[in-house]
């Protein structure tokens, strides 16, 4: 049950890790708190959401688990993809042209960008929240024999009152069923063609998924920051940018390469976020966004390995807390204060350790 | 025109009401060690910064190799081989003294980006020599056994070495000192002295230093500018200077 929690917790908090990371980094290179990156992680959850549902990997008929794996791995590359260049984008038009006039035009700037991109988000894709369809894997059904080792299903098209084509997953035969001859004469009346097999990828599986990304992505990010040419120009134009550009390093592009890694990063963190909470909609990005934000205050803004940890630490607080104040002090409503709990627990660290858990303390010129 | 490595056109620099800078013009040849000097505020770090880019200028031009460099980024500039140390030191704190230099060395070999990841093995070498270049500057200077410090660890003398030492990862043609030798003991000095006119042979440089110390600036300068509230008032040979009765008003104050 305790590990049940704390895994929940590691899964939430490499998830806040993956979005901390890039407000972290932009931090870090520019003193901007990028309150637009939270959308950049709601659109990479789109983004991999319409990959999980309409890509349909399964068709082609690999065995199991390939397609499900395919799936995610196509859908991790697009969302990421996708939210680095709207990131870059972002830089370009909105960040870029303020970022001489001072903090305050740049942080306001970024509000503008995150209503903006939530409200792109409501026209382009619908305020309602859509719900993470299951991957699938398709079987013929000639391939059905004797009784059913998962639930079988098929798809039905519809029409909703809004005009809008929906495709409905209908439950054929489930776990343990015998297909039978009058049970498969009765499919073939309903006249579908093709049975597929529903692989539930279940919100444990994508846990451990996502913190062995988290896992596989630390050395990674480790090595660009530290081993690259690139890494090391962004850690010399953090701190001292002007002394940078003036040993010829091209900050512009540094900027916008920080931008993109950042925000590469959280489409991981979308993907996964969708997998193990089964929804998108456009406002995704606000409270994620803002946790990851702590997260990264918590761990020190402006370290890398800082995000991670803070982004872990809240993850698991705000899943342990509660559970604990359930269990051992009978408090039934812990679980509903989470976020209060989350906030607080933030407030607490800043009073014990005003520059966060790995920051550094500003250097004071005397 | 070729045998001009460098030259301002009359450069001026305005903030608002005050002119910084006004109407100065530069001309150095290949080779060649001039001397900056002036009384504080007379615009000599506002020149370097119209000089490297870091400002823009109000008026007239800045000619590099040749070249119009006037509307050219400093980043831009810097890439031509032009690379400066600052008045107060300006290394990245946090980085090593090794990699203040090779984060500069990578620059004018081009291919700066992440393109580096995937070409693991041309990566690996270019790497290797990226560092092992940025480990013989450092020797050059002194500075070996501190490669992997924190270069705000180092001692204040040395950052000073180490900001000249990351400026020469540039491979520069023109290097610009602001007042390398500020806050160092004579002896110091001296050693620095002999290290700027070595660096110039060893490095093929053409340098432009501003330095308040009279001895260090008489004593290296085949010529001197000097600016005063903006303006050149004098420019010469260093005995010359020494003696134009323009320099003795602006430095020890005139009758006003």
């Amino acid at each position: 049950m305790f590990f049940d929690y704390l895994m929940n917790g590691l899964g939430l908090g490499a998830i806040f890790a993956f979005i901390a990371l890039g407000y972290t980094m932009v931090y870090g290179i520019i003193k901007l708190i990028n309150f637009a990156h939270g959308e950049f992680f709601m659109v990479g959850a789109y983004v991999g959401y319409f990959c999980l549902r309409d890509l349909d990997i399964e068709r082609v008929g690999l065995p199991q688990p390939l397609p499900i794996l395919l799936d995610f791995f196509v859908a991790l590359w697009a969302a990421s993809l996708v939210a680095g260049l709207l990131a870059v984008l972002t830089e370009r038009v909105a960040y870029r042209p303020v970022r001489k006039a001072g903090r305050i035009a740049a942080l306001l700037t970024a509000v503008g960008v995150s209503l903006l991109l939530q409200n792109i988000a409501v026209q382009v894709w619908g305020a309602n929240p859509r719900s993470f369809p299951d991957p699938r894997v398709f079987h013929a059904l000639d391939d059905l024999e004797g009784e059913a080792q998962a639930n079988y299903y098929a798809d039905r098209e519809f029409t909703t009152t809004q005009g809008e084509t929906v495709t409905e997953a209908v439950l054929l035969i489930s776990q343990g069923d015998v297909l039978d001859a009058t049970k498969r004469a009765s499919i073939e009346d309903q006249g579908f063609d093709e049975v597929y097999e529903r692989v539930t990828l279940s919100p444990k599986s994508v846990q451990y998924f996502v913190i062995l990304a988290l896992i596989g992505w630390t050395p990674i990010l480790w090595f660009l920051v530290k081993r690259t040419r690139m890494g090391k120009a962004m850690r010399a134009a953090s701190e001292d940018a002007d002394a940078a550009r003036l040993m010829g390093i091209n900050i512009n592009l540094v900027v916008a390469l920080t931008f993109f890694v950042g925000a590469f990063v959280a489409g991981v963190g979308g993907v996964a976020y969708i997998a193990t909470y089964g929804k998108v909609e456009p406002m995704l990005g606000f409270l994620p966004g803002l946790k990851a934000f702590v997260a990264a205050v918590i761990g020190g803004i402006g370290s890398i390995p800082g995000a991670i940890i803070g982004g872990l630490i809240l993850g698991v607080a705000e899943a342990i807390i509660p559970f604990v104040l359930q269990e051992v002090f009978g408090w039934e409503e812990a679980f509903a204060w989470k976020d209060a709990i989350a906030f607080a627990f933030l407030i607490v660290v800043l009073v014990v350790k005003p520059t966060g858990l790995l920051g550094k303390p500003m250097r004071e010129k005397v | 025109m070729s045998d001009v490595l460098f030259s301002t056109h009359a450069v001026t620099k305005r903030y608002g009401g005050l002119t910084a800078v006004s109407k100065v013009s530069l001309e150095l040849h290949p080779g060649e060690l001039v001397g900056l000097i002036g009384p504080n505020g007379a615009g000599k770090t506002t020149l370097f910064n119209l000089i490297t880019g870091a400002d823009t200028v109000s008026e007239g031009t800045v000619t590099f190799r040749g070249e119009d460099v006037t509307e050219l980024k400093d980043y831009e500039r810097a890439g031509l081989g032009m690379a400066r140390t600052f008045q107060n030191i300006r290394l990245w704190p946090d980085m090593s003294a090794l990699d203040n230099v090779q984060t500069v060395y990578q620059g004018p070999r081009g291919n700066n980006g992440f393109g580096a990841i995937l070409r693991l093995p041309g990566f690996k070498r270019s790497e290797r020599r990226i560092r092992d270049d940025s480990m013989k500057l450092l020797e050059r200077m002194d500075l070996a056994e501190h490669a992997d410090m924190r270069s705000v660890d180092l001692p204040y003398g040395e950052q000073r070495k180490l900001e000249i030492c990351r400026a020469l990862a540039l491979e520069p043609k023109l290097l610009l000192l602001d007042e390398p030798a500020a806050g160092m003991n004579p002896t110091e000095k001296t050693d620095l002295m002999h290290t700027v006119e070595q660096l110039r042979q060893e490095f093929d440089l053409t340098i432009l230093v501003i330095e308040h110390d009279m001895k260090f600036v008489m004593g290296i300068c085949e010529r001197i500018y000097v600016l005063d509230h903006g303006e050149e008032i004098a420019h010469g040979k260093p005995d010359e200077i020494k003696q134009d009765p323009k320099v003795i008003e602006a430095y020890l104050g005139g009758a006003e």
